[in-house]
């Protein structure tokens, strides 16, 4: 006895059709992954950051392809967190864009993987000219190997970004040196005059904390795992949290909760109007003055100063502000390469871009457009020339591949624990040891 | 010699495509023709990607790196040294166990007003469905974290009835959570269609009969419309328990987990894991441990069945 009803004899004969056609496809679509010229000539180029540095970067692109007729650039940016997930699963499918940003904690890990390609060939080969980048500069691009594998598309240095006017109104001046107990006299002083609070970098990662420990010549990291094994080293850093929630001059954890830090517009320091709300300063990098200015709505004007230290010279560095690298899967690398070299050494680019990728890593390039620059990018240039560059001392190796999850994930946790009081800055030290620590045998 | 070598390829021929004609022609082929479809997404979409990643879960794998064997040691890390999963599966479970019977008492509340037959009954079927379409979106989550905002509208509400309030419900970690169960009761549209449908189903001389005896609307609903609604509602439940389980987008968009990860649902925890931290061995391990709770807590629904589900063959 058959249960199932019959099928009729047209339908199988259907049925047998669009199997016959749905392999067909199938087979057409497998066969059409051959490239061809057109392919050949499109440029995919992925970065992190804003709108405004989309705009800028379209503007760049533009002038390229005028000079490379038949050329198509399709740009990608997202928000920095999600722009490393993007590549990541990019990598893992072989679908990376041509070019793509890098960054100082990924670096080794791409370079690593053989995610990226080396650039040597096409510096010797003249097609990227690296005649006006200083050497120091190069070099930040450097691995172990000797292969130069990304290009610095700029540099900036570690800045506190505060409301001058602000802190003028009441008769406060920040100084190029200034040590972590002057910047929390300054907090207490200005949230006692002013009741505006501070944002201390809050929820962010252990840059700050790093940049601390220069000042004693420690590291943070060694080639493998977390240099620091006494809590009594980073102990200083998380009492300065612990002060500032229980003096009352630090913001309230809570306001953190409905803002996305990573998006520039939303940052206390240009966001709020109101003392519950707004930061005198945020803790960022000497680039984005400009970007955080254009956001300030009560006309106040900001200033750089650099993250304070008990040793401002030794923590301070100059630091490659976003790389430019060619991926594995870019099909045509040497077009690549032109962009890159258009990028660096074109004049009309750099008038476009300003330092909104740092300063221009062509050293000639940064008098021949300090013309067209606004008022804050040459603050900002002169604060990396004549700030930073002369009191600083060499960037860090970069941190191992897992220290990622220290900046995502264990740094801001610990932070806003002390915030809520849940921990003091002791226990804060202890734990950021012991699971910072525990991170490298994950 | 020639000739005869040539008729017996024709007779292969002829065989061949009689053998080809009668393969299209069977029954079986054109069965598994028509099932192709999805034969090939579950294995493409779901096989292939679940066999992966339970090999992966025995690795150490960063996505941008090959994966490298090490055992069992991410199941031995996650259950003995990872207190966060416990952390995220706790408010997992808790956002599960209080959302899920909200949103189903809901559902069935708002479809017993929508079962009688009115002329604006499909206009607002409509519209209490809407929510369950727009609640997973994007939009509507931004739309949350600035309605629980400090000055936002909820605390704007509460001020028009004299109860000045800058409470922050996000920041804090005693109500996080609800403005997260809130958004998911607000969700019912689902469950409310199912039991529309059940209640529709329920036949009328029932109510008749229980009417002539003098039941009441109360009792009607208690003696009639639940018992013989119970195998719906345990349809919907464990649906949605699953789906509660399984809760990502408002964690992800609105608290992120924070404040101190009490909101931090397991699925989040998960995608750092693979995507943020680039530790996608681990992530896998993390995916069949909640594969696992799932299918016991599914389970532990099946065996509760027989003591309050209706079954009419029993």
């Amino acid at each position: 006895m058959k249960l199932a009803p019959r099928f009729a004899p047209w339908a199988r004969r259907t049925a047998a059709a669009c199997a016959a056609l749905a392999l067909a496809a199938a087979c057409a679509a497998c066969g059409g992954q051959d490239s061809n010229d057109a392919q050949a000539q499109s440029l995919t180029i992925a970065w992190w950051g804003s709108q405004g540095r989309n705009d800028k970067q379209k503007q760049v692109d533009d002038l390229f392809l005028q000079e490379h007729e038949g050329v198509n650039i399709d740009g990608q940016f997202s928000q920095y967190g999600d722009y490393w997930q993007k590549l990541a699963t990019g990598a893992a499918g072989h679908q990376m864009p041509d070019i793509v940003a890098m960054d100082l904690p990924y670096l080794n890990q791409y370079v690593g993987n053989g995610l990226i390609q080396d650039l040597t060939p096409y510096i010797d080969d003249g097609t990227i000219d690296v005649a006006d980048v200083p050497d120091a500069v190069l070099d930040t691009g450097m691995v172990a190997d000797g292969g130069i594998y990304a290009m610095s598309s700029g540099v900036n240095a570690p800045a506190v970004i505060y409301d001058r006017t602000l802190l003028d109104s009441v008769g406060i001046e920040v100084p190029d040196d200034w040590t972590l107990d002057d910047f929390t006299d300054i907090c207490r002083q200005v949230y006692e005059r002013t009741g505006t609070k501070t944002n201390a970098g809050y929820y962010r990662d252990a840059n700050v904390l790093e940049y601390l420990l220069r000042a004693d010549g420690a590291t943070l990291y060694s080639q493998e795992g977390l240099a620091v094994q006494d809590p009594a080293a980073v102990e200083p850093y998380f009492a300065m949290f612990q002060d500032g929630i229980e003096e009352g001059w630090h913001l309230d954890p809570t306001i953190f909760t409905e803002i996305n830090l990573s998006v520039m517009n939303q940052d206390p320091l240009v966001s709020y109007a109101d003392n519950a709300h707004r930061s005198w300063c945020a803790f960022g990098w000497s680039n984005s003055l400009g970007g955080m200015q254009s956001l300030v709505t009560n006309g106040d004007d900001l200033a750089l100063a650099p993250w304070p230290s008990d040793d401002v010279s030794r923590s301070n560095y100059v630091h490659p502000a976003q790389y430019f690298a060619i991926s594995r899967d870019c099909a045509n690398p040497r077009l690549a390469a032109q962009w890159i070299d258009f990028y660096l050494n074109d004049e009309r680019a750099n008038q476009i871009m300003g330092v909104d990728r740092g300063m221009p890593a062509n050293e000639t390039m940064v008098e021949r457009i300090s013309g067209d620059l606004s008022a804050d990018d040459l603050e900002s240039i002169a604060f990396v020339q004549d700030v930073v560059t002369p009191a600083s001392s060499t960037i860090n190796p970069p941190a191992p591949a897992k220290a990622v999850k220290i900046n995502a994930a264990i740094m801001p946790s610990i932070q806003e624990q002390l915030l809520y009081r849940r921990i003091d800055a002791a226990q804060a030290a202890e734990r950021f040891i012991d699971q910072a620590g525990g991170v490298f045998n994950q | 010699m020639e000739r005869i070598t040539t008729s017996a390829a024709d007779g292969g021929d002829a065989r061949t495509a009689g053998r080809l004609r009668a393969f299209l022609e069977r029954e079986s082929t054109a069965g598994v023709v028509c099932a192709l479809p999805f034969i090939i997404g579950f294995t493409m979409f779901l096989l292939i990607p679940m066999v992966l990643s339970l090999y992966y879960s025995f690795t150490d794998y960063s996505i941008v790196s090959g994966p490298v064997w090490v055992g069992a040691r991410n199941y031995v890390t996650l259950l003995t040294g990872d207190p966060l999963f416990w952390q995220s599966l706790g408010v997992t479970v808790m956002f599960a166990l209080v959302s899920v019977p909200l949103r189903l008492a809901f559902a069935l509340a708002v479809a017993m007003l929508l079962a009688r037959p009115t002329p604006l009954t499909g206009f607002f079927r409509v519209a209490f469905y809407m929510p369950s379409i727009l609640g997973g979106s994007v939009a509507v989550a931004v739309l949350w974290r600035r309605m629980f905002a400090q000055d936002g509208v909820i605390n704007a509400v509460l001020g028009m009835f004299g109860i000045e309030s800058h409470f922050s419900w996000l920041g804090s970690p005693a109500t996080a959570i609800w403005t997260l169960i809130a958004l998911s009761v607000w969700q019912f549209g689902s469950a409310m269609i199912v039991f529309l449908a059940a209640i529709k189903q329920i036949p009328g001389d029932l109510y008749e009969a229980a009417s002539m005896d003098g039941a009441g609307a109360w009792r009607q609903f208690r003696t009639i419309t639940l018992p013989l609604l119970t195998p719906t509602i345990f349809f919907n439940l464990v649906m949605q328990a699953i789906s509660g389980f399984l809760a990502f987008t408002q964690c992800y968009i609105i608290t992120q987990g924070k404040p101190l990860n009490s909101t931090l649902f397991t699925m989040v925890y998960m995608y750092d894991t693979a995507f943020t931290y680039y530790q996608a061995g681990y992530a896998s391990a993390m995916a069949w441990v909640m594969l696992l709770v799932i299918g016991v807590m599914t389970g532990i629904l099946f065996v509760t069945k027989r003591f309050w589900v209706y079954d009419p063959d029993r």
